[in-house]
């Protein structure tokens, strides 16, 4: 009798954790995990740290992140700088995980080994696998399971702009520099459009087929992006036409280029939280003492680019081993690149010839810790300012430049100068005005790359050179791409390096 | 013609393996005379005949010399026919009718006339040596007569033999049999020692115990007595298992891992052994705190694949099966108390190798340089200083630049340094942050029990003393009752629960420069913000925000406080019911939760809190963070962990135990959930309770611009630590085993056993979970059959053989075909940020290891020696990993499978009862364990190149853990280290090096050879006891000095007074020279990476000894004491070691270099009292 009771109870029993094992039991989630399914996760992908600068970090255990590498090594090779002994050994003291060290020393020396066997690229790196995620979002957004179609393509279309513009950033610094002439066997950077980590076999697209991809993918892509953004690190319409015009831009098609940029310039223009700071009141407000300028290092100018109301879009680098204040100084500003500053230019007050306590050393500009390989709004007005002058509009290009200049100096000082007479004078002034617009922050790389084949500018070149005091070294053309590092050259083994 | 020659063949192998046993024999020095037996078998015939010739006849027949008197038996007649039957029966049947008897003494049999002789009476008690607990059933017998009894259930006997028996055999299942001289008539105390043997012949595998001869398995067994006192010594429950079981390592060297059996099977998945309490897993951590010394019955090894299948998944490391003590039936209240206290010391500071003040002083002269390092740079930028991010001048550079700067005159800086020097900051450092350790124990258990009904349970304390003024003390309470409900229901009931408290300061955050001094001679704080921040900038902060960034080490550790209550249950119930003869139900459910609080706090006057004050305060004086109040953190963790069992046993045997079966079926659900908060808040006044508040937003996002100090390389300084902090993490699983162990004839045996695992492995898909573990075994008991009969001194000889797979299983959320996102809240972006923490991978499988064991069990002698060897190969394929991948498709790796590796070896395990006497016993132990690793497989992302060799742990083609070494080439002329490259050319830079050629392999860190010799001896009422552990056949880096440029700001290693100073120093020494700022020229991790550094790490300890005094009878007695046992014993009394640099293998890294806390040897003194 009792004994069938029990039996009742052992059933039950195992009833009871049969119950639990089945197939649910074991569908919990980690609490903090997902898998994309729904739009917000495919938004929740691009509001993510790991797209805000061009640092190459990795997920070591879990959730916690190592930076692998941070420097982009394109800030080395800039013709803006110079230094002595002590300064090339002081920025071979960093290591390409913080900044400087052998690679920037070697890219500083125009040697085309920058990266040893088993050196990161930050660049490579950090374009690719955000590559990635811009690929899921562009390839998955439409599959959400929820949202209107609408606000799907919104997402949808950031991902695709960004994607391109990923390539178009690696094509800067490991493709050769566009030459309509060249182009179609030129060699770029493998195009990358699907998310997967199953693929073995990438081929370097040529420079033709790069641009025509990041091209085609822009124009289709930006109707569709939303015309606000919540945030300087999510792209919107002004955003994705002003990459479109900085990559046409890039390529020579000023008239193409001046398209974009027209659109991104209206759509701005009802923007108010996009601006120009005035430097004739801002200064005083960030701190600048005219008595005191060794002291205006560190202030309350909004020097992280997304924080910057110049910003339209942040794609950051970092510049703490030029630029830091706490160590010695590395690299400086040449004298001449100061001397393109007039009298009262206000962008004077960011070099210091003196460190805070007061020990002298050749120019630098301490203040800057990040640059932006994004879109500013003054880079938005000198291209569309260099586009007019070449097509042929110098009025609109002079009024759109006087914009520019009259934020960064007393109204009085701001006029184009009268020497300034002809068309090619004045396409010349605005390349002046962008290195002095941009000094000390290596982005001087891009028009090198552009302007190297550009009859007005093969002068200058006899400058485009580095030293320590003894030694000097120049830019040359083959020195415009950076060799594909190492680390990746050996899983593509059928690719041909670059020289 | 062919029977003939195999009967040869065969008599031959008997010789060879007699030779073999017999020169086994003398190996061992054991004397031992190879005896006729009575058991022999003869065949005699004789009809009608007169008793001495048939007496000669056996005589004949036997190898028996039989002794008799002629005349005595002429008269007699007697028949016998015996075809093939014993001596002993022969006999018997010869002298059936005859007033003759017979008495065998070694090869001769006399046979003398029957006398009526006297008796006399022989009482006694039975009793454990070790407890003094009567042993109930004992058999107690006349060695000469064969005439015996058994003991009662008050351990007591009494029996009537012939006064010509002068000795009786006492013996105990699970004892060591003792013969004791009974040449008086009176009441004997008999104590009978536990044999380590015996009880070895039941193994417990967490699921089912099964006796040993009914598995094939590789398996090894420790006594919980066995543990017990070692624990005491340790404080440690698992550590005191090293030396007890081959196969099993410890490792103490900070690098390496722990637990180990059988040597490493996964380089990124556990490594460590599954640790497993009355048949459910428990964390070491748990076990530690949850299992008292005093309450392990035993703790069984499983090391092979049909050892360690049934546990599936979590196997592939071997598992470690503790198994706690219950009660007994029939036994009124036993009550016993064990306490001890240990007291282990103060690290050895000298053994780390450090300066005096007076040679950190010389070498500070000798180096300082204001060339690269001026007066005008270091007191307005970091120069020179990694880590620091606010200019520092140290107390042993001011007098130097005083003098620079002509404040002070030559004398006056030579008397300054000359101070310095002479001040010692180790003896005020031990005085004001360190204590000696030392723990104590006390633990009260009872046990007991009726007919129905069995119950043990303990009440313990522990007390545990740290190095740096801490404290906890925890209190534990263990229950275990087991209910007979009726003849076929037995219902187990555990509760465990301990309550542990602990108390210690925040370590201020200081350097070791070894002049500091915390206070002056008066006893009066001494502040050190010198080695913090150049005075003028701490005036600086004191004038325009009124904080006194002074810091005063021993008034922040005294004030702050870090306090920890954990709390721990266990509660685990199990449930048997026989359904019909031979099948059981078991169902088992058990509950684990522990949980700990921590909380830590800080005043207001820390130096911690100031600086971040000051670091948040403008320099116009605006203090953005509270101005006063501390710092609070409190902290929460939950681990539960519960498992429910159900499960089938069949056990049966049919024919006479012709045919044994014992089969099991079940399946089991098990989750484990880790749970963690904390939060952190400023300005916390801990007396009111009151906080301030402060723009935390502002604080995190913008900052502070223009500090006063410095917090990072950013132009402004951010706050974001966070307020409020949760984890959870969840694993569940379901699994499913079976198990079947058959027997026939009680000679060959048969194991198979096959289980499933599935798992809450987030975005894999099931199918890619249904990966059966199994095993097959076969063990075959030789000394059982007929033709080792001949084998009078082989009381076992077992062959066993098995083969399967075990599995490790990647973690929850780590590998799937799914893209994993992990979101995170960052106040830059609105919404929800998520991350890919994994990128899809279909193609991932759980890593496989395949497990070959052959192994041999024997004893000889009647039990005197014994051991066992196994032999294992092991073969791990699908190591789970982060597999490189090409750095286009947007990732360097992800994990995934990326190689195999194999370790073999063997394993030997000696037991020898060397003497045993009445008075005297000794006994010996040794283990042998031999490990060989290789990975035969690894993808790496990037091939090593010469300059990063040296830091790869796993290399394809080497053991685990290799060091490889440059090949030194000395110091060139200007004191730079130089190393050969792979044509032998010598090269100053690793990156000039042509390839990885260029390297040696230097060797492994994990130990070849490890395992252990003990010895115990008892007189009388002394127990002396010892054992040596080693380790053998591995390297280790040793440590150098590591400062080779910049500034100094913490004490240098000695070895930086033999570096090179001038040109010809390279003949004398190796050490690289100084040079002030970073010579780019010079590659030091050439020599911190150099052959020449690597040495032998193999040592063997004394790791413990231990001598135990039992009190006198009487004495017991009049304390109404069943016995009363004081153990005296000391750990890690010497060591042999193989490096002549003074480095014990046990504390450093070996990897490194780095050296560890090394502790003098320990002491322990204990009391055990059993109570009657």
């Amino acid at each position: 009798m009792k004994r069938y009771n029990i039996f009742n109870w052992s059933f039950i029993c195992l009833l009871l954790v049969a119950l639990c094992s089945c197939s649910d039991y074991l569908d919990i989630k980690p609490r903090g995990d997902e898998v994309a399914k729904k739009l917000s996760d495919y938004e929740g992908l691009l509001n993510s740290n790991s797209l805000m600068s061009l640092s190459y970090t990795r997920s070591t255990s879990g959730t916690s992140m190592t930076i692998l590498a941070s420097d982009i090594m394109s800030q080395y090779l800039s013709d803006e700088w110079i230094t002595d002994a002590a300064g090339l050994k002081q920025l071979g003291n960093g290591s390409t995980m913080a900044g400087g060290g052998y690679g920037a020393v070697q890219a500083y020396e125009y040697n085309g080994d920058v990266f040893r066997t088993s050196d990161y690229s930050a660049a490579w790196g950090s374009i690719y696998s955000q590559l990635y995620i811009y690929n899921v979002v562009a390839n998955g957004a439409m599959d959400a399971t929820d949202g209107t179609t609408t606000e799907k393509l919104a997402v949808q279309a950031e991902g695709r702009v960004m994607r391109a513009y990923m390539l178009f950033l690696a094509e800067q610094f490991f493709g050769q520099p566009y030459d309509a002439s060249t182009a179609s066997t030129d060699l770029s950077v493998p195009i990358v459009t699907e998310a997967s980590t199953g693929e073995t076999s990438f081929k370097r697209a040529t420079v033709k087929e790069l641009y025509d991809y990041v091209t085609s993918e822009m124009e289709d892509a930006c109707p569709n992006l939303p015309d606000k953004t919540v945030h300087r690190l999510r792209t919107y319409k002004a955003a994705g036409y002003a990459m479109l015009g900085k990559v046409y831009f890039m390529m020579g098609d000023y008239a193409n280029a001046l398209k974009a940029l027209k659109i991104a310039k209206t759509t701005l223009s009802t923007d108010s939280s996009v601006y120009l700071y005035d430097y004739n009141t801002m200064l005083k407000t960030w701190g600048y003492k005219a008595a005191t300028p060794e002291k205006f290092v560190s202030n309350s100018y909004p020097a992280l680019v997304y924080k910057n109301m110049e910003t339209v879009y942040s794609k950051s680098y970092s510049l703490t081993y030029i630029c830091s204040y706490l160590f010695s100084g590395s690299l400086y500003v040449k004298p001449e690149f100061m001397d393109l500053y007039g009298a009262n230019d206000l962008r004077r007050a960011f070099y210091v010839a003196k460190s805070r306590t007061g020990v002298a050393y050749p120019y630098m500009r301490p203040i800057i810790k990040s640059v932006n390989l994004g879109i500013s709004l003054p880079d938005i007005y000198l291209m569309l300012a260099e586009c007019e002058a070449r097509t042929g509009d110098t009025t609109n290009a002079e009024s759109d430049l006087l914009e520019l200049r009259k934020h960064r100096m007393p109204a009085a000082d701001a006029a184009i100068p009268s020497t300034v007479s002809s068309k090619d004078d004045l396409i010349c002034f605005i390349v002046d005005e962008r290195k002095r617009e941009f000094l000390g922050t290596g982005l001087r790389w891009l028009d090198l790359r552009r302007l190297w084949n550009d009859s007005l500018f093969q002068t200058e070149k006899s400058g485009y050179t580095h030293t320590d005091g003894t030694n000097t070294w120049t830019l040359t053309k083959q020195r415009l791409t950076l060799r594909i590092p190492p680390i990746v050259l050996q899983w593509n083994t059928s690719w041909k390096d670059n020289d | 013609m062919e029977k003939i020659s195999r009967t040869k063949e065969r008599k031959l192998y008997y010789h060879s393996l007699r030779v073999t046993i017999l020169s086994f024999v003398l190996l061992l020095g054991t004397l031992n005379v190879f005896a006729q037996s009575v058991s022999d078998k003869i065949t005699v015939e004789c009809n009608n005949e007169s008793l001495a010739t048939a007496l000669k006849k056996i005589e004949k027949a036997s190898k028996f010399k039989v002794l008799f008197t002629y005349n005595e038996v002429q008269s007699y007649k007697v028949s016998v026919s015996a075809n093939n039957e014993t001596v002993a029966d022969v006999m018997s049947t010869v002298l059936r009718r005859t007033p003759f008897k017979y008495i065998v003494r070694g090869k001769f049999i006399t046979v003398s006339k029957n006398v009526v002789v006297s008796k006399k009476k022989i009482t006694g008690k039975v009793v454990d040596y070790k407890t003094g607990e009567p042993l109930i059933g004992a058999t107690v017998y006349d060695t000469e007569n064969k005439i015996g009894s058994s003991t009662g259930t008050d351990g007591t006997f009494s029996i009537i033999v012939p006064s010509n028996c002068y000795s009786v055999n006492v013996s105990y299942i699970g004892y060591n049999t003792r013969k004791v001289g009974v040449n008086e008539e009176k009441n004997y105390y008999i104590t009978l020692s536990e044999s380590v043997q015996s009880l070895k012949d039941v193994v417990i595998t967490g699921y089912q115990s099964i006796s040993k001869e009914r598995s094939a398995g590789s398996f090894s067994l420790v006594k919980g007595s066995e543990i017990k006192d070692k624990a005491n010594l340790k404080g440690s429950v698992l550590e005191s298992l090293e030396g007890l079981s081959t196969g099993f390592n410890v490792n103490y060297s900070a690098d390496a891992d722990k637990y180990l059996i059988r040597g490493i099977t996964s380089i990124n998945s556990t490594r460590t052994p599954l640790f497993v309490v009355d048949g459910v897993p428990l964390s070491s951590d748990a076990i530690e705190e949850m299992v008292n010394n005093n309450d392990i019955e035993s703790v069984t090894f499983l090391k092979d694949a049909t050892a360690a299948s049934i546990w599936g998944a979590q196997a592939a490391n071997g598992v470690v099966v503790i198994s706690t003590k219950h009660g007994t039936n029939d036994r009124k209240l036993k009550i016993s108390y064990d306490g001890s206290v240990t007291y282990k010391g103060k690290p050895d500071y000298s053994y780390n190798d450090l300066m005096s003040s007076d040679m950190f002083i010389k070498n500070i002269k000798e180096i300082f340089d204001p060339d690269t390092y001026s007066w005008n740079s270091v007191t307005s930028t970091v120069d020179g200083l990694t880590g620091y991010y606010n200019p520092v001048v140290f107390p042993h550079e001011q007098p130097f630049y005083d003098f620079l700067n002509g404040t002070i005159s030559q004398s006056e800086r030579d008397a300054e340094l000359s101070k310095l020097a002479s001040q010692d900051y180790r003896s005020q450092y031990e005085k004001y942050f360190m204590s000696n350790a030392y723990f104590t124990n006390h633990a009260v258990s009872f046990s007991g029990g009726g007919n129905h009904y069995t119950y043990y349970g303990s009440l313990s304390y522990k007390g545990n003393k740290g190095i740096n003024k801490d404290m906890s003390n925890k209190y534990a309470l263990n229950l275990r009752q087991v209910f007979d409900m009726t003849k076929w229901l037995t219902l187990d009931l555990t509760f465990n629960a301990s309550v542990d408290k602990s108390h210690g300061h925040v370590m201020p955050t200081m350097t070791n420069l070894p002049y500091l001094q915390y206070r002056d001679a008066s006893g009066n704080l001494l502040s050190q913000t010198d080695t913090k921040l150049y005075s003028s900038y701490a005036d600086n902060v004191l004038n325009v925000s009124g904080i006194n960034l002074g810091f005063y080490p021993t008034q922040d550790f005294d004030n702050s406080f870090v306090h920890t209550n954990g709390m721990n249950l266990r509660a685990n119930g199990g449930l048997t019911i026989k359904i019909i003869d031979g099948l059981k139900y078991e169902g088992r459910f058990q509950y684990y939760r522990s949980s700990s609080k921590t909380e830590q706090y800080q005043p207001n006057d820390n130096f911690d809190v100031l600086w971040e004050r000051a670091a948040a305060t403008t320099e116009t004086g605006t203090q953005n963070l509270p101005k006063t109040g501390g710092w609070l953190t409190k902290s929460d963790a939950h681990d539960t962990d519960w498992t429910i069992r159900n499960q089938f046993t069949f056990d049966k045997n049919w024919q006479n135990s012709l045919h044994q079966l014992t089969a099991l079926a079940g399946f089991e659900v098990r989750e484990n959930r880790i749970r963690n908060y904390s939060n952190f808040v400023r300005g916390y006044d801990y007396q009111t309770m009151t906080y301030t508040l402060y723009d935390m937003n502002t604080l995190a996002n913008t900052g502070v611009s223009t500090p006063l100090i410095q917090k990072s390389t950013n132009s402004s300084n951010t706050f974001s630590s966070p307020y409020f902090k949760e984890g959870d993490t969840r694993y569940r699983f379901v699994s499913y085993y079976g198990n079947v162990a058959y027997t026939y004839n009680q000679k060959y045996v048969l194991n198979g056993s096959i289980r499933v695992d599935q798992s809450n492995l987030f975005g894999t898909s099931a199918r890619n979970q249904f990966k059966p573990i199994w095993s097959v075994g076969a063990a075959w008991h030789m000394s059982q059959e007929d033709f080792m009969s001949g084998f009078k001194d082989l009381n076992r000889l077992t062959l066993r053989l098995s083969y399967g797979l075990n599995g490790n299983s990647p973690d929850p959320g780590l590998g799937g075909p799914y893209d994993i996102l992990n979101a995170y809240s960052s106040s830059l972006y609105p919404g929800a940020g998520f991350k890919i923490i994994t990128p899809g991978n279909d193609k991932i499988s759980w890593e496989r290891t395949h497990v070959w064991n052959f192994g041999v069990d024997f004893s000889l002698f009647a039990n005197r020696l014994s051991g066992s060897f196994d032999t294992y190969y092991k073969h791990t394929t699908n190591l789970l990993g982060e597999v490189p991948l090409n750095s286009v498709t947007g990732w360097f790796s992800a994990l995934g499978n990326l190689g195999n590796m194999n370790n073999k070896g063997f394993e030997l395990t000696l037991n020898s009862r060397n003497v045993q006497t009445d008075d005297f016993e000794w006994n010996t132990e040794f283990t042998l364990s031999h490990n060989k690793n290789k990975i035969t497989m690894l993808k790496v992302e990037t091939a090593y190149s010469a300059a990063n060799m040296p830091y790869a742990n796993y290399i394809e083609g080497y053991a685990a853990n290799t060091l490889f070494s440059y090949r030194w080439a000395g110091l060139s002329n200007n004191g730079l280290p130089q190393a050969y490259n792979t044509d032998n050319t010598v090269v100053t830079k690793s990156n000039d090096m042509s390839d990885t050629k260029a390297l040696i392999n230097s060797g492994s860190t994990s130990p070849k050879w490890f395992g252990s010799l003990s010895n115990s001896f008892r007189y009388k009422d002394f127990e002396l006891s010892f054992m040596f552990v080693y380790n053998l056949g591995y390297k280790m880096r040793k440590d150098l000095n590591y400062f080779h440029y910049g500034r100094v700001t913490e004490n240098l290693h000695k070895d930086f007074d033999k570096r090179w100073r001038t040109a010809g120093d390279e003949k004398t020494t190796d050490v690289p020279a100084y040079s002030s700022s970073y010579n780019s020229a010079c590659d030091y991790y050439l020599y911190e990476f150099a052959d020449i550094n690597v040495f032998n790490a193999s040592f063997a300890k004394l790791r413990d000894l231990s001598l135990i005094y039992s009190f006198p009878r009487f004495v017991c007695d009049k304390l109404s004491c069943d016995n009363i046992r004081l153990r005296l014993s000391a750990g890690n009394l010497f060591m042999i070691r193989a490096n002549k640099q003074g480095i014990d293998p046990e504390a450093i890294s070996l990897k490194s270099g780095f050296r560890s806390d090394r502790y003098k040897p320990s002491f322990s003194a204990g009391l055990t009292i059993n109570f009657k």
